[in-house]
């Protein structure tokens, strides 16, 4: 039986986005959004966040309802403005041998690691660390903004840019 | 949201926040039969708030019913089934023991397959 967590869930990702907008390019056509009804029936998440630089995350996700929301079976791509692949982070069970198991962060288009050698920000902020949790739709977003000064640069606002001399 | 029926449309300002204060949720109140005030916490009505400005800038997948979203969802796990030659049980089974690779559609196909057993599994406790 539908508890509402789903729902809510929902909100807090939709409501995070919108308080990004501004890094978000939601025009491009390829810019997709579930409905909370569709994320309600199948439990799970599934969403490409178009970036102002022409990068773009894709993030799908199930969800677990039946405590606080716990995302599984999820994968998070993040792919630059040419479509190179930046990291895809996921939790596959196909690397036993890392101690984030099974929550793992791949570099570039096909090395593993464990997260760790993103960028020292990163690292600061513990993302690493993290990874035992996973991370859900509005951290990931978060950790690109913050983290990917590209992203950062070019998703601010033109009239802040214009008068940095940018 | 249930909310609280107050059938005192020449309720004073005051008297009403006094009420809205003490009642456990929201309070409305009728006006001249067209128009309803209602009185909110704070924080749900910045949530209120936050909810709409994310209707307005996100743009969000027109709404189904279960059943179109059912329907949708089992002829993308076909299109994968008839791509990939193997079942969706079989494909999940396989994937989540490292015996197929990690590939973009695969982790697609891995949520499409568990969107369709939460679906499938509401369906028939709809059907009950």
């Amino acid at each position: 039986m539908p508890n509402g967590k789903l729902r809510s869930y929902y909100w807090r990702i939709a409501t995070f986005l919108a308080e990004r907008s501004g890094y978000l390019d939601t025009e491009h056509p390829a810019f997709l959004f579930p409905d909370e009804d569709a994320v309600e029936f199948g439990k799970t998440l599934k969403a490409t966040l178009l970036f102002r630089d022409g990068s773009r995350l894709n993030a799908q996700a199930t969800l677990d309802d039946r405590a606080e929301i716990r995302e599984y079976d999820y994968a998070y791509i993040y792919y630059d403005r040419r479509g190179k692949r930046v990291f895809p982070y996921d939790d596959a069970p196909h690397h036993t041998n890392i101690p984030t198991h099974p929550h793992h962060l791949h570099q570039g288009e096909t090395e593993t690691r464990e997260g760790t050698r993103l960028c020292d920000r990163c690292t600061a902020r513990g993302f690493h660390r993290d990874c035992r949790k996973g991370h859900r739709t509005d951290e990931m977003t978060q950790y690109i903004t913050d983290c990917h000064s590209e992203v950062r640069f070019l998703s601010r606002p033109w009239h802040l840019r214009s008068r940095q001399g940018k | 949201m249930s909310r609280a029926r107050l059938s005192e449309p020449n309720i004073a300002i005051g008297e009403l926040i006094e009420k809205a204060s003490r009642s456990a949720m929201p309070v409305e109140v009728p006006v001249r039969g067209k128009e309803v005030v209602v009185v909110l916490p704070q924080r749900d009505y910045e949530q209120w708030r936050a909810i709409r400005e994310a209707k307005r800038l996100i743009p969000m997948r027109p709404r189904k019913t279960l059943a179109e979203y059912f329907a949708e969802t089992r002829r993308t796990l076909r299109w994968y089934e008839k791509k990939y030659e193997m079942t969706s049980a079989e494909f999940y089974r396989r994937f989540q023991a490292a015996e197929l690779p990690e590939q973009e559609e695969f982790f697609d196909w891995r949520v499409e397959y568990n969107a369709f057993l939460n679906m499938r599994k509401r369906l028939a406790n709809a059907k009950r």
